[in-house]
């Protein structure tokens, strides 16, 4: 891309940017002024004459809002292209905006459950110390759809993962080892308090639908049996889900043929969840020196996942860089540089940890004969 | 009351089942890690004739160590106790790393293709064979572990189950520890 074109989508930047605050204050002032006149006439006997005006504003507010969004994808992609493919072309990957990996290359990482929606694009293929990859950002969507009392139903969205996954070549073949990253601090905290309120609203429903009507009963002596006659679809309830709990870890999404498993050291097992195939595989590949290494690494990028399938390693990890159109796109190409070279010496040290280097040594000694 | 008594029992019974298969899973994890153990020793011992053919014609001067070698497999081969053969399993150990070094002797060696490829296999052979001793000494310490911890260690009782011995390194080996090696790994 040469300086004029990057001088037509920086002013192109600068245009939509404008247009998107505008939009925004216009989606401002037209929220609070139907907020105010919906208020200031809720006590008004003639509202019903112009309660129109909220059918016009509102719509007019969703439609506002959609165009912006519109805007601001467009915009993004054009500054995707613009400033990645330089960003890439520079250490000599391959870079195609509108590809990606795909559904099925992903799943074979083994590392996310089956998305309900899934897109993937900013494809990159190359060589990094000698090992063919190839890397795409990818987005994994789940929806919930629930419907209520009145018959409505809901949909909503949970992100399985959002973040950039590099899928590299190499020499070697294993059976399946799989390294996710457990949530730690604050998310690990919030997951407790989840638990601790789930079980005290157990433990409440048993008080109250269990012991509270026993002990309230005054003839509870004679009145056991035709309690737990009246009762008796709770308490199909009630052991079904404890037999539930019970079994739940074996229902979990463990893949066909995978164990989990616990590793010497404490603060790496705190970090992972384990899964493989083979356990003296696994440990043949988490020597206590890698363990330390992927210690480290956990600590300096975040959560990140790992899988060893095949002949091939999965690495996926969150997005290092966030397109944001209201900075120059100039400073946007620098920042990509440096977030691509981020990345790039991620994926060199995973392969220097895993020893790919020998792997390629010994394979070869072995093949040659 | 009776509802109770019905839910108590109810409990008690699947707590057991939980702890009983529990403490019967981490016993089977230790003969599964065991079995590990066993079957990459098969895979050392069945290299070893190979690698004994390959380089006796170049370490004339290493007969008897060659030949006690080829003893130590064979025994190992017959012997049917495991514990036994494991005994013999570490001295196997110790004359292969006994010949490892003598290797260094015998520069020759470095150009014949056949014994680089069986040097190469018999030392990924061993790194699994050290994988396998790290899985089984996992597997015996979180046995051990719940032995000791209660409620598992009644259950444990009633099954007459004992503890268990972790692998640990021989203390020639751990005399002869080669600080570099350990940091390349």
């Amino acid at each position: 891309m040469n300086q004029e074109e990057l001088n037509k989508i920086e002013r192109k930047r600068k245009t939509i940017y404008l247009i998107i605050q505008t939009l925004n204050i216009a989606v401002v002032i037209l929220f609070i002024g139907t907020f105010l006149f919906m208020f200031s006439n809720a006590f008004n006997p003639n509202f019903g004459d112009s309660f129109v005006l909220p059918f016009i504003t509102i719509p007019l507010i969703i439609i506002l809002v959609l165009v912006n969004r519109y805007l601001e994808n467009s915009i993004n992609k054009e500054i995707s292209k613009a400033i990645y493919e330089p960003a890439f072309k520079e250490k000599n990957t391959e870079f195609s905006y509108d590809d990606g990996l795909t559904l099925d290359e992903v799943m074979s990482s083994n590392l996310f459950p089956k998305p309900d929606r899934f897109t993937s694009s900013s494809l990159t293929k190359g060589e990094i110390s000698n090992f063919p990859y190839k890397a795409s950002n990818i987005t994994l969507l789940e929806e919930h759809t629930e419907t209520d009392k009145d018959g409505h139903t809901h949909t909503s969205t949970t992100v399985i993962f959002d973040g950039r996954m590099y899928i590299i070549e190499t020499p070697f073949y294993k059976k399946g080892i799989i390294l996710k990253s457990k949530k730690i601090g604050k998310e690990k905290l919030l997951n407790i308090a989840v638990s601790a309120i789930i079980i005290l609203i157990a433990i409440g429903l048993i008080i109250h639908n269990l012991l509270l009507p026993i002990l309230s009963d005054p003839y509870y002596k004679e009145g056991v049996v035709e309690f737990f006659k009246k009762n008796l679809l709770f308490f199909i309830g009630f052991i079904l889900i404890i037999i539930l709990t019970i079994i739940s870890p074996f229902l979990s999404s463990r893949k066909k043929g995978y164990r989990k498993a616990k590793l010497e050291s404490g603060q790496f097992n705190e970090y992972f969840d384990i899964e493989t195939q083979d356990q003296v595989e696994l440990r043949k590949t988490l020597t206590p020196a890698v363990m330390e290494k992927l210690i480290n690494l956990r600590s300096s990028i975040g959560e990140f996942h790992l899988s060893i399938i095949g002949s091939k390693i999965f690495f996926a990890f969150p997005k290092s860089f966030a397109i944001k159109y209201n900075k120059p796109v100039q400073e946007l190409i620098e920042e990509a540089k440096q977030a691509v070279e981020r990345e790039l010496e991620t994926i060199k040290s995973i392969i220097e940890t895993l020893k790919l280097e020998e792997e390629k040594i010994k394979k070869g000694i072995i093949n040659n004969n | 009351m009776e509802l109770i008594i019905f839910i108590v029992i109810a409990i008690i019974i699947i707590g057991f089942i939980l702890i009983y298969n529990t403490v019967i899973s981490k016993k089977n994890n230790v003969d599964n890690a065991l079995g590990s153990i066993d079957a990459e020793l098969k895979k050392r011992r069945d290299l070893i004739p190979n690698l004994v053919e390959s380089v006796k014609a170049y370490m004339q001067y290493e007969k008897d160590l060659l030949e006690k070698i080829t003893r130590l497999r064979e025994s190992a081969e017959k012997i049917e106790d495991p514990e036994k053969r494991l005994q013999i399993e570490q001295e196997l150990s110790k004359a292969l790393r006994t010949l490892a070094v003598r290797f260094e002797n015998y520069p020759q060696l470095k150009a014949s293709q056949n014994f680089l490829q069986l040097q190469a296999t018999l030392t990924d052979v061993e790194e699994s064979i050290a994988a396998a001793r790290r899985f089984y000494n996992q597997a015996v310490t979180e046995y051990n572990n719940i032995l000791e911890q209660i409620p598992f260690t009644f259950i444990a009782k009633m099954l007459g189950l004992q503890r268990k011995e972790v692998f640990t390194i021989p203390e020639e080996e751990r005399a002869n520890i080669d600080i570099g090696e350990l940091f390349k790994k």
